[in-house]
This record gives C-alpha cells, structure tokens and sequence, in this order.
C-alpha cells in the first residue's frame, strides 16, 4: 500500500496537517501507517481496486471537544473528512471513504452507553456502540429491554440507524425507533434536535418532533453534520415470544406469499420485519457451494432439489414471531396459519419443529428477538474467498412486484455466473428487495464481473421504477442520479443544503452523490 | 517488500497459500526461498510458548469475548470458525482450540484480515490490546469460552 495524499494538499501541507490532529487526539490516535494501519481501512469487499478508496490518515477523536478540534482543522487545510462510527458498514463500504486521500474520521472510541431509561423503554448511545455492546450492556444491569439488531450483531446502533438499517423485531425500522438526536456541525456548533432544543427537556427521547421543522432526518445518509449521540427506543421484553417458520414447496410461490402477507402486516398482526427468503441463502449459511455442486455457473435444478430435502427448505422461507401473553400469540397463530395454507404445500414450523443444529433457524431465532449474532456472514462461506455487496432496491408489498424483482435480478444474475442469493423484508408499507451478490475476492476477473452487474442491476431496477434504499460507494453517484424527478430537484436541494451547513465541503464528499461545490463536477 | 507482500494479500490479489506464505515469510517463519503449504505453515509456525499468567489469561479471554467470540467461538454458527473448519478440518475451525498460533501470525491477520475477515482497525483494538489478545490465543488450546461467558 502506497501513501496518498488528501486531494488538493501537498506533502508539506499534509504533515502539518497530521501533526495538527496528533496535538488534538495525541500521537496514538492518528494513523498513517499503510502497513499497519491504514490496511483496516479498507472496504474487505470491493469489487474495485482497493487504490480508489485509500485513505492518506485516520483521526479517532475520544469526545465532543476532541471532535470540534479536529473538524476545525480540517477547515484550517480544507482536507476532507469521511465519518464512520464503528466501521461496519460492508456490503456498502465498510470504513473505506468515496475517494483516495480523504481522512477517516473514526469515532469508534466515542462508545459511551450514556442512558438506559427502562421506565419509557430508551437508550442514548454515542457513535461507538455496536448492537453486542449494548446487549451486553442491557444484560449486565439486569435490563428487560430488548436491541433490534442488523443481522451482522458487529454493526453499531447509532450508524445502522443513519444508515435507514432494519432489524427483525417489532421495532424494526430503526429511523422511525430514533427520538433525540445530536450532532455536531462542519462549523463545530453542537445542535440538539426535537425535544433536546429546550434547555431542561424531560422529554429529548419520548417525543421526536419538538417544534418547528424536524431536522433529524437531514443527517440520516448525508453528509451535513457528524452525528454524534442519538436516542433509541427499546422494546420491552414481551410475555412470550414464538418464533415460526414456514417453507413454501414452488419457486413461482413469491407471488402468493407476497399477496398474503401484505394484509398481515398492515394490519399488524406480523409485528416483526417479515422476512421471505430465497432457498440459497438458507443453504449458504449452513453448507458451502462445493459440498453439492462443483461445475460453474448457476446451480441447477436437480441439485437445489437435494438442497431443499437435506435442509429441509422451501424454495421460499418465510419467518415471523409472535408475541405478547400465550393466549394473543394463539389467537394471531390461527389467523396466520389459515392464511397462509391457503398456499399449497405450505409447511408451518415452530422451534420445537426444526433440528437443534438448524444454523439458519437458530440466528433468525435469534434475530427476532434482538440477540446480536455474526451467523449471516456465513452467506460469504458459500464459495472459497467469498465476499459480498449488496443490491437493495425498493418495492411495494405485490406478488407482481416481488416476482418482477426477483425475476429481474435473478435472471441478469444467473446470465452473469452467479448463483441468486436474496430475500424480501416487509416494513410497514414496503419491501427491501436485498440481494446479496456474493464474489471471490481473490479473482479479480469474478470482481469486475460483479461490479458490471451491480451497474446494470441499477439500471434495470430504475427503468422499471425501483430505487435502492441504500448502497455500496462505488454507487452513490450512479443511484443519485436514479432520483432525477423534474431535473433532480432533490439532489440540488442536497446540494444547496450542503453548501450552506459545510460550505468548505469537508465532511463526506460525495456521500450519496451529494459533493460539495468544490467537488461538483457538470452540476449548476 | 514486506509492505507489498501485505498489500496484496489484502487487495484479494493471492490464493490463500500465497497469502499465508506471505504472512509466513513477513513473520520470517519460513525463508525467502521457501515453498511451504498452507500446512506447512500452520505446522512451521512454532511458537516460543511463554507461560502466560493468570492475569493476563483473564485479560486476553476477555478480549477475545469483546472482540472475536461473535465470529470464532465454538460452533458453525458462527463464521469465523466455519470459514477455518472448511480449509483446515472439523474440529479444527475454532481458534481457541488451536496450539500452533503465534502472536506475529495472530496481528498479521487481526490488521489484514483475510477471506470474509475485515481487518481490525487500532481505533477498535488497539496494539496494546491487540498484545495481549494474541498472547492470549497463542497460549491455546484454551477452555471453551462460550461457556464462561453464555450469551443465550
């Protein structure tokens, strides 16, 4: 790994500038060395030379006053900054920065679980706290408050959160469980949102709108402020939790399933995230590609037949939970049971029902009731070497939709050599389509081949109407440009939001396709 | 070269006996000339086994809970040890099950990270820390730490 510089500063320039951040944080917490170092700030997954996403320096500040120095030298040397809190953020980057030469403003030591509030069911974490720490955090003090996790446990509240991330329990949309946010400006100004405006408030994390315009939302997938605490709110653990499963025999049963489950969960009888999830994912974390198949491309039929006996898998997979006192969770029981055998050849699984050894099973086990766990990552266990990226466009709750979805993707994905991996997330009113591309990274051919997928997955997907909730780096501008509605209105309110809160363009740019003026290339 | 040797085993650019024999000839645990295996390696890397005190076992164990057990404990469950369990062999995937670590070998891939492993950044683990955790697993084969510290 060679050394980089920030864009736009010279060699002189950018060791006074290290110098600076070392005098901020101390020696120790500004890292340059691309041997030791800097290599962890790499995106493990990239399907692009890791060269386009090397940082020159990292800066961990430990506090809100180590912070505003640093952001206040890197208005000094105009040098930009990429903020990541605690760095797992793969499939979509990990605490790699858009570009080469940016300075990774790492805020994983500021990990401070500041408040666990069990009478109204919150937590204030700063930027550092992953959905283990706090688990574990909750279990030591005897709490009876739930996490809703990311499915890789690793992640942390605060960014997941930012990020638009969902977890598998009933508080699973995790902007909409944020109340009370702080963050701090490019200029240093420290702003409490909502409720935390008034000196005193009793109520910074029980009512998300204060007064006036809700600005909470401008530092989710931006770039226009650091955020730096936030508020989250916790489930209480309810009287009984039943976890089901239930498999569906026929590729083309995505169709039904979507159609039944869309009345369930707008009429909140499935509380949770519900997840449908395509045979190979099931397969992938419990058995590798080659104990079954060793010929390229896409796994045929015959053999995914096998798969589905020995692990005793549909073609499709749905998971859901109840919850609440036993009689409710019955009552809701009969309602989803009958509902969903009106498909044939459903079958209706409970925990008592599935192997003890059922890897797949026992993390969405887990994940339903918030317990941090790594197992998903297992997915990248499939082939020798695997890693990932995620496609995650957006969907109406339709069998139409689901089908035209996974058929888009499946189809390109299979014509490309790569075995469809995927599942759908139902929230409230819309479906997380998440396909998980899964390449060798040590073959740099298989790596440009996922990359010029990815790219035509997000035109296809746009054509037909689907935008992507979230993405990898080397996408953000791609995507940006998906939202283009009456000459990209949006993007140039972003733009125009952007040059007012950070003029000197130092944090993030180019997060979510949204540079800075001095960046901004063929843009008014 | 010993900076370029990391570089592309982090790049992806290496099979994985390339990327263990360039951690192997970074770590100086085999020579320049040498064509080791990936076992060989594993066999070669003989450690200079310290006794470790009780203080620092507690303080490594607690490391490793914070810092790996989601991904290496016990259990194809859990990534790590499934990643380790199909290149080495059952029974083999859990790191603190193994008595052929040593602390150069454990950083190596701890800040390079290897396979579906990220690397650990200084600001998470840092080298002190870091120390001590690799003192830790090359003083293995260890207790099952799930046990100690059940998380069910």
């Amino acid at each position: 790994m060679e050394a980089v510089l920030p864009p736009g500063i010279k060699r002189e320039q950018f060791t006074a500038l290290v110098a600076d951040l070392q005098k901020v944080v101390g020696r120790e917490h500004v890292f340059t060395d691309t041997q030791w170092e800097l290599p962890a700030y790499n995106d493990a997954y990239l399907t692009t030379p890791a060269e386009l996403h090397q940082p020159s320096a990292a800066v961990a500040p430990a506090n809100l006053e180590e912070l505003r120095r640093v952001l206040e030298v890197a208005r000094h040397y105009n040098a930009p900054l990429w903020t990541v809190s605690t760095g797992k953020n793969f499939a979509y980057g990990g605490p790699a920065p858009r570009k080469a030469g940016y300075i990774v403003l790492d805020l994983k030591r500021m990990n401070r679980i500041l408040e666990v509030n069990e009478k109204h069911g919150y937590a204030v974490v700063e930027p550092g706290v992953s959905y283990m720490d706090l688990y574990r955090h909750l279990k030591k003090i005897g709490s009876k408050l739930w996490v809703d996790c990311a499915a890789p446990g690793w992640g942390g509240v605060l960014p997941n959160m930012t990020e638009h991330g969902v977890g598998y329990t009933p508080y699973g949309d995790h902007v909409t469980m944020q109340c009370g946010m702080e963050v701090m400006l490019a200029d240093g100004t420290l702003v409490q949102t909502g409720m935390g405006a008034m000196p005193g408030s009793q109520t910074s994390h029980l009512y998300k709108y204060g007064f006036g315009p809700s600005m909470d939302g401008l530092f989710t997938q931006s770039n226009f402020g650091v955020v730096t605490k936030v508020g989250m709110w916790l489930m209480p653990e309810p009287p009984g939790y039943r976890p089901y499963m239930i498999t569906f025999e026929k590729e083309s049963d995505l169709h039904a399933i979507t159609e039944v489950l869309r009345p369930l969960k707008v009429g909140m009888l499935i509380p949770a995230v519900a997840m449908t999830v395509e045979m190979l994912w099931e397969a992938a974390v419990q058995v590798t590609r080659r104990d079954y198949y060793t010929g390229k491309g896409p796994i045929p039929e015959s053999v995914r037949k096998k798969m589905r006996s020995d692990l005793k898998i549909g073609a499709w997979n749905f998971y859901g939970a109840l919850y609440g006192p036993p009689p409710m969770m019955d009552n809701t029981w009969e309602v989803v049971r009958d509902a969903f055998a009106s498909i044939p050849g459903a079958k209706f699984y409970f925990d008592e029902d599935r192997p003890k050894d059922d890897v797949a099973w026992q993390y969405r086990k887990k994940l339903g009731a918030g317990i941090p766990n790594m197992t998903e990552y297992n997915v990248m266990n499939w082939i020798p070497n695997g890693a990932h990226i995620d496609f995650s466009p957006i969907s109406p709750v339709t069998g139409v939709d689901a089908t035209k979805q996974y058929e888009l993707i499946r189809d390109r994905c299979n014509k490309a050599g790569f075995d469809y991996c995927g599942e759908f997330a139902v929230g409230w009113r819309d479906m997380h389509h998440i396909f998980c591309l899964t390449f060798d990274r040590n073959d740099p051919k298989e790596k440009a081949r996922a990359n010029k997928l990815f790219g035509e997955l997000v035109d296809a997907a746009a054509a037909a109407g689907y935008g992507e909730y979230r993405t990898h780096l080397d996408f953000m501008d791609r995507i940006a440009v998906t939202y283009n509605w009456n000459n990209s209105a949006l993007l140039r309110m972003h733009e125009k939001v952007k040059d007012v809160v950070d003029p000197a363009g130092i944090l993030s740019p180019g997060k979510m396709g949204i540079w800075p003026k001095s960046m901004r290339k063929g843009r008014a | 070269m010993k900076a370029r040797l990391i570089n592309e085993s982090i790049v992806g650019q290496r099979t994985l006996m390339s990327i263990l024999l360039s951690a192997a000839l970074a770590l100086g645990i085999v020579g320049a000339g040498g064509t080791a295996s990936a076992a060989d390696v594993a066999a070669t890397a003989d450690p200079v086994k310290v006794a470790p005190s009780p203080e620092m076992l507690a303080k490594g164990s607690a490391l490793f809970v914070k810092n790996c057990t989601m991904c290496h404990d016990r259990g194809m469950e859990h990534p790590g040890t499934a990643a380790l369990t199909y290149l080495y062999g059952k029974g083999k995937g859990a790191l603190e099950d193994r008595d052929n670590l040593t602390p150069d070998f454990v950083r190596f891939f701890v800040r390079n990270g290897r396979g579906l492993m990220p690397a650990f950044r200084v600001g998470e683990l840092n080298d002190s820390e870091l120390k001590v955790l690799a003192e830790y697993l090359s003083a293995g084969p260890h207790p099952a730490t799930s046990e100690k510290t059940s998380e069910k």
